[in-house]
């Protein structure tokens, strides 16, 4: 906790010079050829929109803002960041907690199967999946499983996103596609990663003994070698959720979704300051949260594990 | 006990539960397939009904639905279904009225517009002629975050001689007047005080066909009919749907599912959808050719000599483009596109005369010219991927005459700064669509920003110059169409820029909509005419 605060401070600086970093403003990104503002006009326009002030002001407005809970509005489109996240956020992190069980729920056992059948046919087959699941780019997949379904099933996910509070199983069937193809590189990483660590921890002494004393393999398993093995997966796990949130960008752009990555890109081509500072900021967060709760859950998993005072 | 599910011995109880989900999956899918599902012809032609909803696809958010000053087509999209202007264009592009009944230019400094009687805005207003005062003022000067357009024309004020009349005074003669108009995107009418009375950014209150109910950004903008439309009977669906989908992947499911009902797609997915009965595919050369730019700066560019630039032109086989980057569906465009009939140089003589292949007459000037052993250049590019091929095609091409070419592709924030700025040597990009074909030919205006940032202390042409004034002054349109072919002529000789193709669009429409005509400027403003069938 001592670490994730100045670090998220850090991140509020980082963010805020580095948009402004980007060559062109917001002016420039709404004329190109066809604008034909004067220079003073344009100056005019930044100088509303604060983008005049100096830039330890503008950053003092943006970071007591943020924790007033006013992130401010767009500067295009002048809707609240607070409504436009609000209604990013949710997809998002539906695509990420569904990506993330799915390759939980998939790549963990068939981690188990590919350590427990080490070099027979299922294990070379899971192995060769997990390479496939690696280096697939997940947009591209993402594109494949739409053209399959429509093309074979004359079926896509609908256009205009359902709220889950809406449709249970619409949004469900809504969000199946995208967070598959988000899910394939964590799955195949969890599995290779289970697999590994598994075998390591089949190798310790005390799961020989249990094995001794007459435990079957099922039990050697679970109660005795999976909680140890899943340790480095946590780790994984909880690494990649910020890639994870990240990557869900493009498959949003493919599937048409207002999620944080798609908004943070949009924003960033047009240089809608408020919307990517928030935005990236609320990533950064996501990301420090979750690597705390990662932290936190090892002690969970292995009580051994104590931390420096 | 030996756990069947470990050793996989026989048929597991894990193999069990994979193959039913797997047929489960399979049986979900189906059940889900769209009501259309299968090759099916549907052919419901006859008179048009009311009623009934469309999605379109729309390849960009609107960013801001402010209607002043804002250049993005993105959000044409929308706004031109809900906000109108004085004319309008039919489908043969031919100026009809709007908002407007009738029009007087009593002279070439005066235009009188008599509104037409009982218009409401979404709001309730009634549309006065205090409205159009109030709107041309606001897209003469845009509000925040609007910014000033190179396209406004020379109108010095706006004066209201009662409700229903308006007349503009002219600063200097200008025959752009009825196209600005026409073309929409700069022209929307609104309420006076409008922007005190909403936020323009993200709400509406026009007179169109269609009134915004709901804007999600990147998502959609859903628009309802407006029950109190002038044209009583218009339009005809009840609503719309305008769905970003940014990927031209996710249109071309869309369409084949049925989730999608219009948009507008590249030539290779046109190929791809071609064989499907239940689409149907209409295309149109766009507005928006490819173009090479240089900036002529005065900064002994080596390309400053005109004898480089014909090199140059004459160093391009625009049909390899065609072929290449287009698949054959592509013109060879003058300054002036092919889409606005007979105004652009026709195409037999940009193939006979000024566009022609010869690399044999291309070495020879560079020799002349002094740059037998060429230079290197860099040409920024946008990351649009047809755009960013054009580049390509030229690097190689130009490679014969011994020019290097570095292609740049850059994010379009720095590209449109550049652009905007000048900061380029060369660029390679798209025009867009324009109210009269005098604007394409703005770009050798003096007195505009882009002649000031590309050209200004490098190149200048007094006879084109005076072209340009004198195709605005004139109101006789045979004496404009001799003008401006004139002024095609030095553009095409001297080669201050290189248009090069103009590519065709596709409008692909599912077969329950009809009457879809298709927009050269690539938006859907004939969708109000639009109805779907049972």
């Amino acid at each position: 906790m001592g670490q994730a605060i100045p670090t998220l401070l850090g991140m509020t600086v980082l963010i805020f010079l580095l948009v402004r970093l980007l060559p062109g403003d917001v002016t420039s990104a709404m004329t190109g050829a066809e604008g034909g503002g004067t220079a003073e006009q344009n100056e005019a326009l930044l100088e509303s929109l604060g983008l005049k002030d100096p830039l330890p002001v503008q950053y003092w407005n943006f970071l007591t803002g943020m924790l007033n809970g006013d992130m401010g509005n767009s500067y295009l489109s002048g809707l609240p960041i607070s409504q436009i996240l609000g209604n990013a956020i949710p997809i998002t992190l539906e695509i990420t907690i569904l990506a993330t069980l799915f390759a939980v729920v998939v790549g963990v056992p068939l981690g188990v199967l590919s350590a427990v059948k080490r070099n027979t046919a299922p294990d070379v087959g899971i192995r060769i999946g997990g390479l496939f699941g690696l280096s697939i780019p997940h947009f591209w997949f993402g594109i494949l499983a739409l053209l399959l379904t429509s093309s074979v099933f004359h079926w896509v996910p609908q256009v205009t996103w359902i709220p889950i509070w809406e449709d249970f199983g619409g949004n469900l069937l809504q969000m199946a596609l995208p967070s598959l193809a988000v899910s394939l590189s964590l799955l195949a990483a969890i599995m290779r990663m289970t697999r590994t660590s598994l075998l390591e921890v089949l190798g310790e002494d005390y799961v020989r003994t249990a094995k001794a004393k007459g435990a079957s393999t099922s039990r050697v398993i679970t109660r005795h070698a999976l909680r140890n093995a899943l340790v480095p997966v946590i780790t994984l796990i909880g690494a990649d959720i910020g890639n994870l949130m990240g990557g869900a960008a493009v498959i949003e752009v493919v599937f048409g979704l207002p999620g944080v990555g798609n908004t943070l890109v949009q924003a960033t081509f047009l240089r809608d300051y408020p919307i990517v500072q928030s935005t990236a900021v609320f990533l950064a967060l996501v990301f420090v949260s979750l690597n705390l709760v990662v932290d936190l859950l090892y002690k969970t998993l292995d009580p051994r594990i104590e931390y420096a005072s | 006990m030996k756990n069947a599910a470990i050793t996989g011995a026989g048929i597991t109880r894990r193999a069990a539960v994979q193959l039913g989900g797997l047929a489960g999956f399979a049986l979900l899918m189906t059940s889900c397939a769209s009501p259309e599902a299968g090759p099916k012809a549907t052919t419901d032609s006859g008179k048009p009904r009311s009623g009934g909803s469309v999605v379109v696809a729309v390849s960009g958010d609107p960013v801001s639905l402010a209607p002043f000053g804002m250049t993005n087509i993105t959000g044409a999209y929308d706004k031109n279904l809900v906000y109108e202007s004085l004319v309008s264009w039919d489908e043969e592009m031919n100026v009809i009225p709007g908002l407007a009944t009738s029009w007087e230019v009593p002279d070439e400094k005066t235009y009188i517009f008599h509104l037409r009687e009982g218009v409401k805005f979404h709001g309730g207003e009634e549309l006065t002629a205090e409205d159009v005062k109030y709107s041309f003022e606001s897209q003469k000067n845009p509000p925040p975050p609007g910014t000033v357009t190179t396209f406004f024309p020379k109108i010095e004020r706006i004066e209201v001689i009662d409700p229903l009349t308006v007349k503009f005074v002219m600063g200097q003669a200008d025959g752009t007047v009825l196209g600005y108009c026409a073309w929409l995107r700069y022209s929307y009418i609104c309420p006076k005080g409008m922007y005190d009375a909403l936020n323009p950014s993200n709400a509406a209150n026009g007179t169109g066909p269609f009134r915004v109910d709901k804007y999600v950004p990147n998502d959609h903008v859903a628009l309802s009919k407006n029950p109190e439309y002038w044209d009583k009977g218009l339009p005809y669906v009840d609503a719309v749907t305008m769905k970003v989908l940014a990927e031209v992947q996710s249109v071309l499911t869309g369409l084949t599912s049925g989730s999608v009902d219009i948009g507008f797609v590249d030539a290779d997915s046109a190929v791809v959808l071609a064989g499907d009965p239940n689409l149907k595919i209409e295309k149109t050369p766009t507005a928006a050719f490819r173009e090479l730019e240089f900036t002529l700066r005065g900064k002994n560019e080596p390309w400053a000599d005109v004898r480089v630039r014909q090199a140059i032109n004459a160093a391009i086989d625009r049909d390899v483009i065609i072929k290449n980057v287009y698949a054959g569906e592509a013109l060879l465009s003058s300054k002036i596109p092919p889409s606005y009939g007979d105004w652009g140089t026709p195409e037999s003589e940009l193939r006979s005369k000024y566009q022609v292949f010869d690399l044999d007459k291309a070495m020879s000037l560079m020799k002349d010219a002094g740059f037998e052993d060429g230079f290197d250049v860099t040409l920024q590019s946008q990351t649009v991927p047809d755009i960013l091929q054009v580049a390509q095609v030229l690097a190689e091409q130009l490679k014969a005459i011994n020019i290097r070419v570095i292609v740049q592709p850059l994010e379009i924030g720095v590209f449109g700064e550049n652009n905007a700025t000048g900061n380029f040597d060369w660029q390679v990009t798209r025009r867009g669509m324009r109210g009269d074909p005098s604007q394409y030919l703005s770009d050798f205006d003096p007195s505009t920003s882009t002649y000031q940032s590309w050209f200004e202390g490098g190149y200048a042409n007094e006879e084109l110059t005076a072209l340009i004034a004198d195709g605005l002054a004139e109101s006789d349109t045979a004496k404009r169409h001799e003008i401006y072919l004139k002024a095609q002529d030095i553009v095409m000789t001297e080669w201050p820029l290189v248009p090069l193709v103009a590519p065709m669009q596709f409008q692909v429409t599912r077969s329950r909509v009809q009457d879809m005509a298709i927009d050269v400027d690539g938006t859907y403003r004939y969708l109000p005419k639009a109805w779907v069938a049972s």
